[in-house]
């Protein structure tokens, strides 16, 4: 074959390869892991370590706990960061396969019960309910239970105490003639229509959706209008309620705006929704509090400065009391098999407390993080920076729309996330069709 | 050959590299725009962006990069390593029968997403979970099966005469293989480190379910995360992109006759 | 595949040599301890097929049988529950139904445009090395950064395909070919034949260049041309080839998961949702291996049934 013969020597290339191989097993020689000893007494971790797993989103937040900590404490903080859809599989794997590499962990509090279930976190239920310093009666109540308890026992400890509410850029609104924002979704969608048929042309839509296929994203859209329409995942007995009326018009207003969205929901994640916000390209969009904290900096390229309005979610159907939706949210939990259950305690103790919370809320750059506590909701710096985003948060203090938490939550959210999909990509015939298989499949894996 | 098809075979090649050059231009492109003008429908932006590129370099890519590189490179050598003793017997002396000729290929055949949680328990096993060494080593199995289909090759073309006439004058199969075998192979060995290099350098799925923390996360892992980010910079994400094909590029503009070289023995043995 | 054609292809410009059969006493001895030594040369070839064949084959099958999640794998054995779970699951045999479909046409664009760049190169005086290196680019390229690529390319506002369109005189809604139930499919597919069609160029061309220069310059001669010179001579000469790299590009098909995972992840609906995306979301979004290693079964069993004919007949037509 003329190929191999024509270059049969070229020695050069050779050489050339040969040395960074060389170097190559050189540099892989020289990696070794780090040990780690166990915890001391009395807050003192000096030269101790902590491996923390948490999604890209809180790699702000991240820094600033680590360098904080290290202050206090002497320990050192390893940040672990993955996609905010691999931190279950990757907390689990860890433990399941004895790596046993992470010590602490905030994963979407959603997936409390089936970590709990697969072994993979530690049941907190004694120290919570004991160590007074953690002041759980000072916790955001609505927001406390789903993020700690799974059938009676406490696994987790509320981080990120994630709500959407309705943001709304200003301008555009009163281009359109618009002086409020919309109270009901049927407002919202009208001033969306109006606002995507007058400046399409120039790029601007009237909404922003969050429609991609993942239960963070397209999930959080629907139980925004669920909250609003004042359905519910399950009812008090915990057997599925997701065929309701209310679940039904929730998911119907979600079509509903499809075709008025910046294109195209389906496609819409974080990062193109919050993109096309800060760009000034899109009226409404639904979104953490923290939004706002971004909006205002310059170093975020945002240029929607001073130019945005926030509210609660609109409400629909017969309900006229705006309800919080609980989309994200993170908890901070203590991996199974750490040996360092005393120094996890310790950190999170520390994360969770009111002074950590106040401080993430305002600190730049911006952390991302939202109020967990209703002592650090009502602080005066939160109170003084961003006084309109602390008026939407107290949203949370009259109760809140909270995703099942227990075993198989996960794949619950995730079959109602598909069914969705394909309603909005008009596959899955009428909302009420695509809700009763929903509704039946849960039924099947909820054993009712 | 005719003038005409010839004519005809210059428009096609000049189609062919206006399909493959139009998009990465366009990478490019992007890399130089600010986040309203991705969205404005522009093809070349006004003032180049130079900030993406800035951003880009100062993130975990560099790092990714130097990852990606000890990686592949790694591993690559590791595949070689298992894999010519292989091609050469079962060539020659056909040791492992049809049997193994005809799995050798088998894991090949299923996306490596089905891997992940087995190979997550083994690397455990070896205490190298979330390590580079665990997922050079992964690297260096996972492709030892492409290898040795691909040595294969190159074995064939070799002069039976050569390793024949080395045993003869008393030398055991170890000291052939080592003196005669592998330098009369150093173009097909090169050819194929090179391939398994570029595959090793591209891989995500397994990089970015074995590995956690910027010390092991490959390129493809850090560009994923990119993506994920609550604010989405394309522009960055494009020169992020550039900046993380710079080394395959590379390795393709010089090594291109290898490459070739390697991809051709496979299929045409 | 490999030992049984390779006297067939061996003649190529090389001495063929039938294997050394017997010879006196003392070899003899040698060759014996010469066996042992080949055995120890494929032993670490062999621990790999077992590490990354053998034994996550045997972990998937027990999975498939049992109730297992990601935490606590092997819980209770189900026999064929998973199976029958799966099989009435009409997502998962879409799935299979939509990778089979995808494989065989993305296959089938990336040899058709494979092989008339492959000749065309072979015909072009302006077939240089730069060209060639410039039209590997696409599959050296991490298919994570192809993903990036084509996902700015079809973005609804602003994106290459909508300038282009508008540029034509479209003057309609931005057109979304990723969130299209029936395009966005095409969307990805276009992304891989982009991909990988190369490849197939690469290894046709090296063919054409291997057959003898001899028979094509007669059949010129005979008064062949053109179009009749190459069905009739060039191309039964690289048939074997071609059916090689189609094979290949079709394994390369069924195992796309990075291009969906990065532009479309499996939407819109489940249009684009691959076996392999639903392996994932199974295993390591919902925990549940049970369902993730039945449908990494069933994948496998569909991979084998549809890639086995175009196996049989690369066999044939290298052993012609």
């Amino acid at each position: 074959m003329s190929f191999s013969r024509r270059r049969a020597h070229r020695p050069p290339a050779l050489f050339a390869a040969a040395g960074l191989t060389a170097s190559a097993i050189f540099v892989l020689a020289g990696c070794s892991a780090s040990g780690g000893g166990d915890s001391n007494a009395d807050g003192d971790f000096s030269g101790e370590e902590l491996t923390v797993l948490l999604i890209s989103s809180h790699e702000g937040a991240s820094e600033w706990l680590s360098t904080e900590f290290e202050k206090e404490t002497g320990a050192k903080i390893n940040p672990v960061i993955v996609p905010y859809d691999e931190i279950g599989s990757k907390l689990a794997l860890d433990q399941q396969s004895g790596a046993n590499t992470i010590d602490v962990a905030a994963p979407w509090y959603v997936s409390l019960g089936d970590l709990a279930a697969d072994g993979a976190i530690q049941d907190l239920s004694e120290w919570i309910d004991s160590e007074e310093a953690l002041d759980t009666e000072d916790f955001i109540p609505s927001i406390y239970e789903p993020y700690s308890e799974v059938d009676g026992k406490r696994y987790g400890v509320p981080f990120d105490g994630d709500t959407h509410v309705l943001f709304y850029n200003k301008e555009i609104l009163e281009r359109n003639g618009f002086t409020a924002p919309p109270a009901t979704w049927d407002e919202y969608l009208e001033q969306s229509k109006t606002i995507t048929e007058n400046e399409k042309g120039d790029g601007v839509y009237g909404a922003a959706i969050f429609g991609q296929k993942s239960p963070l994203i397209l999930g959080a859209s629907f139980a925004n209008r669920l909250a609003g329409f004042g359905g519910e995942f399950l009812d008090d007995n915990g057997q599925p309620v997701i065929n309701s009326a209310e679940a039904v018009a929730a998911a119907q207003s979600l079509v509903d705006i499809n075709d008025y969205a910046l294109p195209t929901p389906a496609e819409t994640d974080f990062g193109a929704g919050n993109s096309a916000w800060f760009a000034g390209k899109v009226g409404f969009i639904e979104n953490w509090t923290d939004l706002g904290v971004r909006s205002q900096d310059p170093e975020s390229g945002s240029e929607v400065i001073d130019k945005w309005g926030v509210s609660f979610l609109p409400t629909g159907g017969d309900n006229t009391e705006s309800r919080a939706s609980l989309v994200a949210g993170f908890s901070w939990v203590v991996a199974a098999n750490t040996e360092k259950t005393e120094l996890a305690k310790t950190f999170i103790e520390w994360a969770a407390s009111s002074e950590v919370n106040e401080a993430l809320l305002t600190a730049t750059p911006p952390t991302g993080i939202d109020p967990n506590r209703i002592s650090s909701l009502e602080s005066d710096s939160y109170g003084t920076e961003y006084p309109e985003l602390q008026g939407v948060n107290r949203a949370t203090l009259e109760g809140a729309l909270a995703w099942p938490t227990g075993e198989h939550a996960t794949e619950l959210a995730q079959i109602l996330t598909d069914e969705l999909a394909k309603l909005i990509a008009g596959e899955g015939g009428t909302a009420q069709e695509a809700l009763d298989r929903v509704q039946d499949e849960w039924e099947e894996i909820l054993g009712s | 050959m005719t003038k005409r098809s010839s004519r005809l075979a210059n428009l096609t090649v000049g189609a062919a590299l206006v399909l493959t050059l139009v998009p990465l231009m366009y990478l490019l492109s992007v890399s130089f725009m600010k986040q309203g003008e991705i969205s404005s429908g522009i093809l070349w932006p006004s003032s180049p962006e130079w900030n993406n590129w800035v951003d880009a370099a100062a993130s975990r890519l560099p790092r990714g990069i130097l990852n990606s590189v000890i990686a592949s490179l790694g591993g690559a050598v590791l595949t070689l390593v298992i894999a010519l003793p292989a091609a050469w017997a079962m060539v020659r002396y056909r040791t492992g029968g049809k049997t193994l000729a005809n799995t050798i290929l088998s894991p090949w055949l299923l996306p490596p997403i089905v891997a992940v949680v087995p190979l997550f328990a083994l690397l455990r096993v070896l205490e190298l979970n979330n390590t580079l060494t665990g997922l050079t080593i992964v690297y260096a199995l996972a492709n030892t099966a492409v290898a040795v289909w691909l040595l294969e090759g190159f074995v064939k073309k070799l002069p039976v005469e050569l390793d024949e006439a080395a045993q003869l004058d008393g030398a055991g199969a170890f000291r052939v293989l080592v003196s005669v075998v592998v330098p009369l192979l150093t173009p097909g060995l090169v050819a194929v480190g090179v391939i398994v290099a570029v595959l090793n350098y591209n891989e995500f799925v397994l990089a970015t379910f074995l590995t956690q923390g910027p010390e092991s996360q490959t390129v493809p892992v850090v560009l994923s995360l990119m993506l994920g980010e609550r604010i989405q910079d394309f522009g960055k994400i494009a020169a992020a992109s550039l900046i993380g094909v710079i080394p395959v590029f590379a390795a393709a503009v010089f090594l291109q006759r290898w490459l070739v070289a390697g991809l051709v023995s496979g299929s045409v043995k | 595949m490999a030992l049984s054609t390779s006297e067939g292809t061996s003649t190529r410009g090389r001495l063929p040599t039938p294997p050394g059969t017997g010879g006196p006493a003392p070899r003899q001895q040698r060759r014996t301890r010469d066996s042992t030594a080949h055995r120890l040369f494929i032993a670490p070839s062999i621990l790999s097929l077992v590490v990354l064949g053998l034994y996550p084959l045997i972990f998937i099958v027990l999975t498939a049988l049992s109730e297992s999640s990601l935490g606590r794998p092997f819980q209770e054995w189900v026999g064929t529950a998973n199976f029958e779970a799966a099989l009435g699951d009409e997502d998962v045999v879409a799935s299979l139904v939509r990778n089979t479909i995808y494989a065989l046409l993305v296959s089938a664009a990336s040899v058709v445009l494979g092989v008339a760049t492959a000749v065309a190169l072979f015909r072009s005086a302006r077939s240089g090395a730069l060209i060639r290196t410039l039209l590997l680019l696409p599959m050296i390229t991490p298919p994570v950064v192809v993903g990036i690529l084509w996902k700015l390319i079809f973005n609804p506002s602003g994106g290459l395909f909508n300038t282009v369109l508008t540029f034509f005189g479209y003057s309609g809604d931005p057109v979304s070919v990723l969130a299209s139930p029936t395009f966005a499919l095409v969307g990805v597919a276009i992304a891989d034949v982009w991909e990988w069609s190369p490849l197939i160029a690469l290894l046709v061309f090296a063919a054409l260049l291997g057959q003898d220069p001899e028979v094509t310059e007669a059949a010129a001669l005979d008064g062949a041309g053109g179009f009749r010179l190459f069905t009739q001579i060039t191309l039964p000469a690289v048939a074997g080839t071609i059916a090689a790299a189609f094979l290949i590009r079709i394994v390369l098909a069924f195992k796309v998961f990075d291009l969906v995972y990065i532009m479309t992840a499996g939407g819109p609906g489940q249009s684009t949702t691959v076996p392999a995306y639903l392996i994932y979301q199974a295993a390591l979004q919902q925990f549940d291996l049970g369902r993730a290693g039945t449908i990494t079964v069933l994948l496998a069993i569909v991979v084998t049934v549809v890639t086995l004919p175009i196996v049989a007949l690369t066999r044939r037509l290298h052993n012609d």
